[in-house]
Formats: structure tokens, sequence, C-alpha cells
């Protein structure tokens, strides 16, 4: 069953401590993997580190797009305001600390000084403000904060009060979020940007960009005037030093390509390693092989503003006729590589619960084929999107579609690009279903199938009720029931199917020194050993 | 001669609105909403709305067609949807990995396809003529994308004699680009070269049965020495113009090539363009490729008649 | 195809005066012949296969059974099983259908599209010179190019690919029966026939047609080979069948990522291909020694 934390203190001067501790008090997450022999060794400086990643990111504007791709890339040349510890708690980066006021609805943010960006100019306030701005007005996550945000003003050159309309405990963890993360970027690059993407890609991270060759590669350069915070690493923040002279970042979006390039020694790392490898490449004397576990769960998103889905009973119909197991195998390959389980947070937080395991997983035909009845379906094709650049996607559709025509659905998939999948995945005339990955989330507010603003529209008024006590509710104890009902709801109400969990394989040559193995991978605090 | 290559100049420019005009349609009939694709994720409809107008999608037919051949031939082939930068420079920064790729694949075909036709027009119909043929005939049919793969696994990953995958630029040294080149040009080049070969044979045996040839040995020469000098020197114009074909070819069959192995050439610009529907990327490199072609050919019929005035042109 | 090819088709072509009694002499020569035998007889072999699939195997190809996934050859499964458990023995022989239905249809589209578009190019003058234009501008793209954007256009579906094929392939027949057609008409005999007041439609039906069957057919075979390796290329990048339907390039696409770990995925479909293309190669050059022994293997493909 799940944990709950019993000595974590409401008050509200820990308010932000309670909140973010709540997720954060769980076991270490990450399956650790901090290269061997570095006690013996001293970090050289120099070298360029060669990384191997799944595609041509859409973009390197860090507001525009929820692609990890580009977070990935990007975090290296820009920072946030805060980030994540190895627990998952909330921790300043650019920002010095902060205090909360006002009934917690006042934010007054210290900012470091003596930060400058890549340009030399020194970061401020008047930096700060239409970054965040512009986030909570591009991002999914910003402008799911920026809902309960009255303003943001500069109060003097290195503070920021951010103000809210009421006590959130979203704000911090959304400042904090990985994918679309809220980068800070110079006034100037802002307001050039318009309402487009930034032109200029400039920020305080330790990494600049020196090239990008699209499809070929994107490369960046060590920031020497970079302003590393003094407290040694802890999970994301913490002190980070650029030790590569340079890292390049080529798009190589076949997996097989990819695996071979690493086995060949033509490049140092890659990620999205497909599970089938595993065993092989664990003997391979030259490789160094880390699960990332958590990872994502693959999910089907119904859309439920129009089509055959806004029917509960069909959805139901959907979830009653899968077996995951097969389904799982099929997109994953290796047993040890997923993980069947009810929960919307992972089994490693203590936002887990298995609410919902009676349903999940109990394949039962009759029952499937009553509620397609009842739904009134009579064999009008469903149209499936889902696409092969990430392979899972696509292997768990196909064998969910073999599962669904024994039962008498008729299934269109429609196999397509991935950046296809993500535009149409936003227009209710293109799909009944989309096939995609739910990743790791940091607080259960930020979970998109239950967000009425994703893609698949999941809006009822009883959940926007209950999700939005979930955001204002400071008390991890109240909190957490709150997410169990709310999980009670989705598994009656089915809004996506979840099939399972997945984890994922990252290689990197034993050269390879310092990385850390998290749910996103960075580069910072890595070097390269002597061959 | 002059008046040859100024009608052949000429008759082109229907072939170019020709390219032109299947360039545009085939890119126009595309399903599915290019202004929504390129507006993103996080687009309103009014922001569709208002990039469809600016692309002139909302226009007819024909006028965007004009609009796009009146500057495509000023060189302007607007901007990719995804890539951030013109057509143009799209295209560019691709054109060196294919065009040695293609460079590279031409060699390996002539490399190993005229030594063995030759060896086998010397000895027409014996064991080793016939060997060689079928070995030819084997070449041809082998698929390049699937004899790429092999080669991957066998020299790359299970030998580690070349890289798996990638590519370095000229600028970075000729040999390291040599390095990654090798295996893709193998591939490439080992299925064309059965092509040359079958084709040396051929005009090395018409050419020996030559009467001068006869005369030639007839007088006594060795016939190593009739072989080198009398053959030779004929062989040498037809095959340059078969190369000049498979230069062509080669071209095309890039593509694959740069797939499996990971070379950022127009070839993989224009699946990732098509995969991405990025539509002026694909229109752009659909019609600098069939520029490259169109001139080639050009230059190969100027080379066959300079060869042989004999062959007339219906 | 290049001016060679097509001078030595019209030339050739002049030496075929009697049909009837040539037909039956060509069938001995082939039939003497080695190569093109074994060529037909690969051929064959692998139709009929590919025709009685549902005979030849008890497993559906597309029945996705996970838990026997990427297994070896052995005797439940003749050639391994891949991914999704699919038995590569059947993906092969159902791959095979799709392949060769591709190329048999573009082999017939190429051919029908090429006599209509060569007879009436040879005919009119003012057709001649804007259909040939057409010609030219189809071949001004290296075909793969052109059947990538086609595919891009008109979607991923086996029939598309067939569509798409046709318009790759069909100028270069179209090419060949049009400068066939215009040295056949210069003909005396043509000419006489003409002058005698007989109309087009029979001139054509009785003289030309006949005479551009030989051509025709060698051309035929090269394109039922260019079409297969074509199809396979195409499904191999993506472009071409949706990867739910198995043919030949498609199994080796999803069999690349297992080459190391179950390398019969990508073995078996590639060695059938180059069967495929072996004995059509063979056949094609038979057919074409036979019908113009002075230009034996002289062009090559284009």
């Amino acid at each position: 069953m799940s944990q709950i934390r019993s000595n974590v203190e409401p008050s509200r001067r820990n308010f932000l401590k309670g909140a973010a501790a709540a997720g954060a008090a769980s076991l270490l997450p990450w399956s650790q993997r901090v290269s061997s022999a570095s006690a013996a060794e001293a970090p050289r400086t120099g070298g360029t580190l060669k990384v191997a990643i799944i595609g041509e990111p859409p973009s390197l504007d860090a507001h525009w797009t929820p692609a990890s791709i580009t977070h990935d890339l990007t975090w290296h040349l820009y920072e946030p305001l805060f980030t994540l510890d190895e627990h998952y708690s909330v921790i300043p980066m650019l920002a010095e600390g902060h205090s909360l006021s006002e009934g917690g609805k006042l934010y007054t943010i210290r900012l470091r000084r003596g930060v400058p960006f890549h340009n030399g100019k020194e970061m401020s306030a008047e930096d700060v403000v239409p970054s965040i701005a512009r986030w909570g007005k591009t991002a999914t996550v910003g402008k799911l904060l920026f809902k309960t945000v009255q303003s943001i003003q500069a109060k003097d050159r290195y503070t920021v009060e951010l103000r809210l309309t009421a006590p959130s405990g979203l704000a911090l963890p959304g400042l904090a979020n990985f994918s679309q993360f809220p980068a800070i970027y110079p006034k100037e690059v802002v307001e050039a940007a318009g309402d487009g993407q930034i032109k200029e890609f400039i920020g305080t991270g330790p990494f600049r960009l020196l090239e990008r060759v699209p499809d070929r590669y994107i490369r960046m350069g060590r920031f020497d005037r970079y302003a590393a915070r003094s407290e040694p690493t802890n999970g994301y923040g913490g002190k980070r030093t650029a030790y590569v002279e340079e890292i390049q970042f080529i798009p190589t979006p076949d997996v097989a390509v990819r695996i071979a390039g690493v086995e060949s020694g033509e490049y140092h790392f890659s990620d999205w390693i497909t599970p089938d490898a595993y065993n092989r490449l664990l003997q391979n004397p030259r490789l160094d092989v880390m699960i990332v576990k958590p990872n994502e769960w693959i999910t089907g998103i119904f859309n439920k503003k129009m089509g055959p889905f806004t029917n509960k009973k069909l959805r139901q119909a959907v979830l009653a006729s899968l077996d995951m197991e097969p389904i799982m195998r099929a997109a994953v390959g290796n047993k040890e590589f997923y993980r069947l389980d009810p929960g919307l947070m992972f089994k490693e937080h203590v936002w887990w619960s298995d609410v919902g395991k009676e349903v999940y997983n109990h394949p039962d035909r009759e029952k499937a084929k009553r509620l397609m009845q009842e739904a009134g379906y009579k064999g009008e094709p469903i149209r499936w999107m889902c696409t092969q650049f990430y392979e899972w996607m696509y292997k768990s559709a196909l064998a969910a579609k073999q599962q669904l025509e024994e039962v008498g659905f008729k299934i269109d998939l429609q196999v397509m690009d991935w950046a296809s999948v993500m535009s149409r995945s936003t227009d209710p005339k293109m799909y009944d279903i989309f096939t995609t990955g739910i990743g790791d989330k940091v607080d259960p507010t930020l979970q998109t199938p239950v967000n009425c603003d994703y893609p698949g529209w999941t809006c009822d008024p009883k959940l926007d009720a209950m999700m939005a006590r979930l955001a204002t509710e400071t008390d991890f104890a109240k909190r957490y029931a709150i997410w169990v009902d709310i999980q009670k709801w989705f598994w009656d109400e089915v809004p996506v199917i979840k099939f399972g969990d997945f984890f994922s394989l990252r290689v990197q040559q034993k050269q390879v020194m310092g990385y850390a193995n998290r749910y996103r991978p960075f580069f910072w605090n890595v070097w390269l050993a002597a061959r | 001669m002059a008046s040859f290559l100024l009608k052949r100049v000429v008759s082109l420019l229907p072939v170019l609105l020709v390219v032109m005009t299947v360039d545009f349609l085939i890119i126009h009939m595309i399903p599915g909403d290019p202004a929504s694709v390129m507006a993103g994720p996080n687009a309103t409809t009014a922001d569709i709305a208002q990039l469809r107008s600016r692309l002139n999608l909302d226009l007819p037919l024909h006028v965007q067609f004009l609009r796009w051949a009146g500057r495509a031939m000023r060189g302007d082939l607007g901007d990719s949807l995804f890539l951030g930068r013109t057509v143009n420079r799209a295209v560019w920064e691709r054109t060196e990995p294919t065009l040695l790729l293609t460079l590279y694949g031409l060699l390996v075909a002539v490399v190993f396809g005229m030594p063995l036709g030759i060896l086998a027009a010397v000895r027409p119909n014996t064991g080793m003529d016939r060997g060689f043929m079928l070995l030819a005939v084997l070449g041809v049919s082998i698929p390049t994308f699937w004899l790429g793969l092999i080669f991957i696994y066998a020299f790359a990953v299970n030998l580690r004699w070349l890289p798996a995958a990638g590519y370095a630029s000229l600028s970075e040294g000729f040999g390291v680009n040599l390095r990654y080149l090798m295996l893709p040009a193998l591939s490439l080049g080992l299925n064309q070269s059965a092509l040359v070969a079958r084709m040396t044979r051929s005009f090395m045996l018409e050419v020996l049965r030559e009467d001068y040839i006869r005369t030639a040995r007839s007088k006594g020469l060795a016939e190593n020495l009739v072989v080198l000098r009398h053959a030779m020197r004929n062989v040498m114009v037809p095959t340059v113009t078969v190369v000049g074909l498979i230069f062509a070819v080669l071209l095309g069959g890039a593509v694959t090539t740069e797939i499996v192995f990971n070379i950022p050439g127009a070839g993989r610009l224009l699946i990732d363009s098509v995969l991405r529907r990025d539509y002026p990327v694909i229109q752009g490199a659909v019609l600098y490729i069939a520029l490259v072609f169109v001139v080639i050919n050009l230059i190969v019929d100027m080379l066959y008649v300079i060869i042989d005035p004999r062959i007339k042109y219906a | 195809m290049s001016a060679a090819a097509e001078s030595s088709a019209a030339t050739g072509s002049t030496r075929l005066a009697n049909g009837a009694a040539r037909r039956r002499s060509l069938f001995r020569r082939l039939a003497g012949q080695a190569g093109p035998v074994a060529g037909l007889v690969v051929l064959i072999v692998v139709v009929l296969c590919a025709v009685f699939a549902p005979a030849l195997t008890q497993y559906d190809p597309l029945k996705l059974n996970i838990l026997d996934r990427l297994s070896p050859p052995s005797r439940a499964h003749l050639l391994g099983t891949d991914d999704f458990g699919r038995d590569v023995y059947s993906l092969v022989l159902y791959g095979g259908r799709a392949s060769l239905l591709v190329g048999g249809l573009v082999m017939i589209l190429t051919s029908v599209i090429g006599v209509l578009f060569g007879v009436v190019a040879g005919f009119s003058q003012v057709l001649d010179n804007v259909l040939m234009r057409i010609m030219d501008g189809l071949m001004a793209f290296p075909a793969i190019v052109l059947a990538i954007a086609l595919m891009a256009a008109l979607g991923p579906r086996l029939s598309n690919v067939i569509v798409a094929l046709s318009i790759v392939y069909a100028p270069r027949t179209a090419r060949l029966i049009r400068s066939t057609v215009v040295v056949i008409r210069e003909l005396q005999y043509v000419e006489a026939a003409q002058a005698l007041g007989a109309e087009n439609a029979r001139i054509v039906w009785r003289h030309i047609l006949p005479n551009t069957m030989a051509p025709l057919l060698v051309q035929a075979t090269f394109m039922f080979a260019y079409a297969v390796l074509a199809e396979a290329a195409l499904s191999f990048l993506g472009v071409g069948a949706p990867p739910y339907v198995p043919t030949w390039g498609n199994i080796i696409s999803t069999g690349r990522l297992y080459i190391q770990d179950a390398p019969w995925i990508i073995w078996f479909p590639g060695l059938v291909i180059i069967l495929v293309g072996l004995g059509l190669n063979l056949l094609g050059d038979g057919l074409r020694d036979l019908l113009d022994p002075r230009f034996r293997s002289a062009s090559g493909a284009s």
C-alpha cells in the first residue's frame, strides 16, 4: 500500500517544504548509477562528448514545445528558477531563495547575483519577469499555473514577486517542472520573439550554443564564465560543472543505428535503446548499461470531445477487452523493463495508489461486448494515431488493435511521424485515440491525462473540482485522499487507457565518467576518461 | 555541334517546366493541413488561419504555382517549416555528403566493375566469363539497403574496422571523411559495379570484333598489346558515358544509403522532410535533385554525340 | 532510357518481319539457354509459393503471438519469428503476395500506358512533342526520388505504391514504344499499306503492335524487377506500404533492429528479393539476347 508521511508539518512557513516533501519523501526512484572508478580518478577537462539523440528537436526554445528532446538539450543552455533534488524536493537554482506570505498567495523570490548570460549580461529581475510571463502564456504547465496568478513583477533588481489569487501547491513544483520548463532568457530575447519562437538561444547554463545544423548535430561548448552554485550536486541542482569542451548531440532516429554507433565507438552515449538489446549489451565490456526506472507509462488517449468515445461505456469496453501483459511485452520486449500497475503516479512515489486494480488488466470479453452494445457501437472504424518514432508506441498500438478486433472493434491504425501525431492531437476532428507516453510527474496536479486543456479533453465538473482542491490544499494527507478519489474516478470513467509502466535503457561507453542516471539525462559533471 | 548543343538546351526548357509542374503538384496533393502542422500544438484556429494566408495556401492552385515558380526561378525556394532556415540553405548544407557519397560510389563501381568486365570480354564464353556475369546479375539484384545493413554489422559492429554510421565533413580531413563514407560507398557502388561490368564486357566484345583488331592480330602483335592499345582506347569512351549514366542512378541510390548509414545528405533530408511534412523542403530538394539529374543527362548526351555521331536522335 | 537502347530496340525490331514463325523459333531458342530457363523456373516457383501461401503455412502472418517473439528457426517456425512473434516464413510467403502483386501490376500498367502513349506519340507529331516532353520531365527525377515524393502525396498504402511506381516507370516504356513505332512507320511495307488506303487503326493492329511485342516483353521483365526492388526500398524507408502490411521491404525494416539478436528476420526476405531479381534479370537478359544478339547486354537499366 502507499506510504503516508506523518511527519510533514503543515504550517505555512513550511508550506513549501511540506508540499514538495510530500512528493519528495519517496525512496530513491532512480537506478542510481554513477560511473565507477571515479573515486580514483580526478575529473579531466576537455574532449568532445558525442551523444546520439532520438531525433531532431522541433525547437531549441524551451517554452515552446513539450517535446522531451528539446528539454534534454536546452537545459544545458538555460536554467530555471527552481529545480529538483534527488528526493524530488524543490530547491533553488537561479533563485537565491524565496519566502511565502499573504496567506500563501505571495511568493517573494530573491535572485542570485552575478549570474551572467552567455552574452555577458547579468541576469536580473528584468529578465525573469518576462521569461516567466511568456512561459505562463506558452507552456501547458505554465498556463495551468497562471490560471491562479494575479501578477508577476519585479520588486527590485534582484527580487521578483509572484502574486496568486489563491494558495497553490502547484507553484513551486510547476516552476521546477521538466518538460517545457520555465527557462530564464534575457529580456531582449523575449521581446524579440514576439509571438513566435525565440531567435537567439542565450541562457545562463554551463554550456552555450555553438552551432546547429539540423539533422546533423547540435554543438554546445563550455561556458567559461558560468556561475555555478556552491553546494555539492544534489539531484538536478547544486553545483554544475562543464568538464567537456564540447557536446555534440547527433540526431539519430534509427535506434539500430544508435545501438550500433555506441557499440562501435562512434557515439559516447545514447538513450531510448530498445530493451531487447539489454542482455547483449550487458556482455559488452566496453559499455555501461543503465535502466531508467521509473520512466513513463504507455497510454492511449481517447478523444472525448467528439466521436464514439464521448460515450463512457465504449471507453470501458475498450478497457475490458485488453490483456495488458502481451501488449506490454510486444511494446517493450524484455520482461524486466515493464510493470503492470494501475497507479497513475509511479510506485516509487508517495503518491502511488493501486485503486483501480479491479478493473485494470482484467480482460473480460463478454463484459466488453455487452458494454459495446450498450454504447451503441455499430462497427464504425476507430481512428487510432500512433508513430513508429518511439517504437513502443507503435508496437503497443498494434498489439492492442489485434485484441480489440477480436472483440469486435474495427480499428483504423494510422501510423505517422511524431510531429504529426502531436499536432493532430489538438484537433478533435482528426482522431479517436492516439498513443503517447506519460512521463514522471513531480506532482499529481501536473498529470496531463486528468487535465481539461490537454489533448483528449478530460473535462468533467466533478474532476475539475477535485483537481482544483488538490491544487490549493496544503496538507499532504488531505491531498493524498483527494488524489485517491481522483484515481478512483479515473478507473471508472476511463478517460485514457493505461497500458503499463515501462523502463528505458541507456548505454554509454565506459570512458564516460560522472554521469548520474536520472529520469532525464544531463551532461554537466560528466567527463571523458583517457582511453 | 554548337547548334546541337543549343538545340538540346532549348529542348530542356519544356522539360524543366514539366519538372517544376510535377514537383509543385505532387506536394499539393498531400492530405492533411500544412498550416496546422506548422503552427504546432499550441496554436489556436486563428493562428492557423493567419499562417495559411501568409503561406498563400488559400489562393487558387494556379496562382500559387505561378508565384512559386516565379520565385523559384529567381532562386528563392522559401523557408523550411521545421528547420528554421531557407530551403536553399537546408539543401546546400546537405550537398557535400551526397555528392561525395555518389562520387565514391562511382569510383567503387568503376574500380570493381571495369576490370571484371574486361576480363570477361577477353575470355568470352569461358567458365570465368559466365561466372563473372552470373556474379554481375546477382549484383544487380541485391537491394542496396540490405547490403548496407549486412556491411554495418559485419565490418562496423563486429569487426570494428569502420564506423557504423555518421559523417565527417571534408573540412575535418580527407582521411576521416573517407572512413565514414567507405562502407556506404561500397554498398552503393557494388550494386552498380555489376552494371558497369556487364556494359564494359559488351562494349569490349564489340570492339574486339572490329576489323582493325583482327588486322592487328593478324599482323602478329601480342594479344595483350592488342587489347591494351586498341581496345582500351575505344572502350574508354563509351564506358565514360555509361559511367555518366550510373552517376545519375547512384544519386537516387544515395537516398536509401544515407538512411541506412545516418549520413546527413540531401536524400536523408528528403525522407525526413516527407515524414515531417516540411513541404517547402520537399519541393526544393526534389527540384534540385532533378536539376542535377538533368544536367548530368545533358552532359552524357553530349558525350554520346561526340563519340558516335552515327547515333541519331529521332 | 539511353539513346543507345532506343536505337538498339529500333533496329532490332526491323528484324521482326514474320510474326508467328519467329515466335516459335524464339521459344525454342529460349528453351535452349540455361540462364533464362533457370530464371523462369525460379520465378514460377516464387509466384506459386506466393499464390498458394495459405496452403503452404498454417500461420496467419498478421497474428501477433507475443510470447514466441524473436525465436530462432525451429520445427515450429521454419524461419523463426519476428519481434511480434509472427512467423517469418509466413510473412515472407504473404509478403511475396504484396511484393509480387506490386511488381506484376506495375509491369502491366507501365506496359499498357507505355504502349498507349508510345503509339499515340508515334502517330501524331503534335502529341508526340507534348507527350514526350512530359515523359522527359518525369524521367528527369531519379526514380526513387519521384516515387518518394508521390508516396508523400498519396499516402502510405499498397495501392498507392502501385500507382506511384507506374507513374515513375511508364515513361521509359513509352519512349521505347514510341521509337519503335516511329521506325516501323517508315518501313516500306507500312508506307505501302498506307498508300493503299489502310486505316491507321488497322496498321497499328496488324503491323505496329506485333512488332513492339518483343522489346516490350524485354522491358516488362525488367520493369517487374525494378518494381519489386523499388517497393522494397520504399517500404524500408517507411514511405511504402503501411508497417502492418507484410511486404519484403517492411519485414527487413522491422528486422533491422534485431540484426544482432535475430538475423533471420532480415536474411530471408533479403535472399528472396535477390532470388526474384536474379530470376527476372536472367529471363530478361535471355529474351534480349534472343531478340537482338548483336546488342547483347548493350544497354542496362536507366
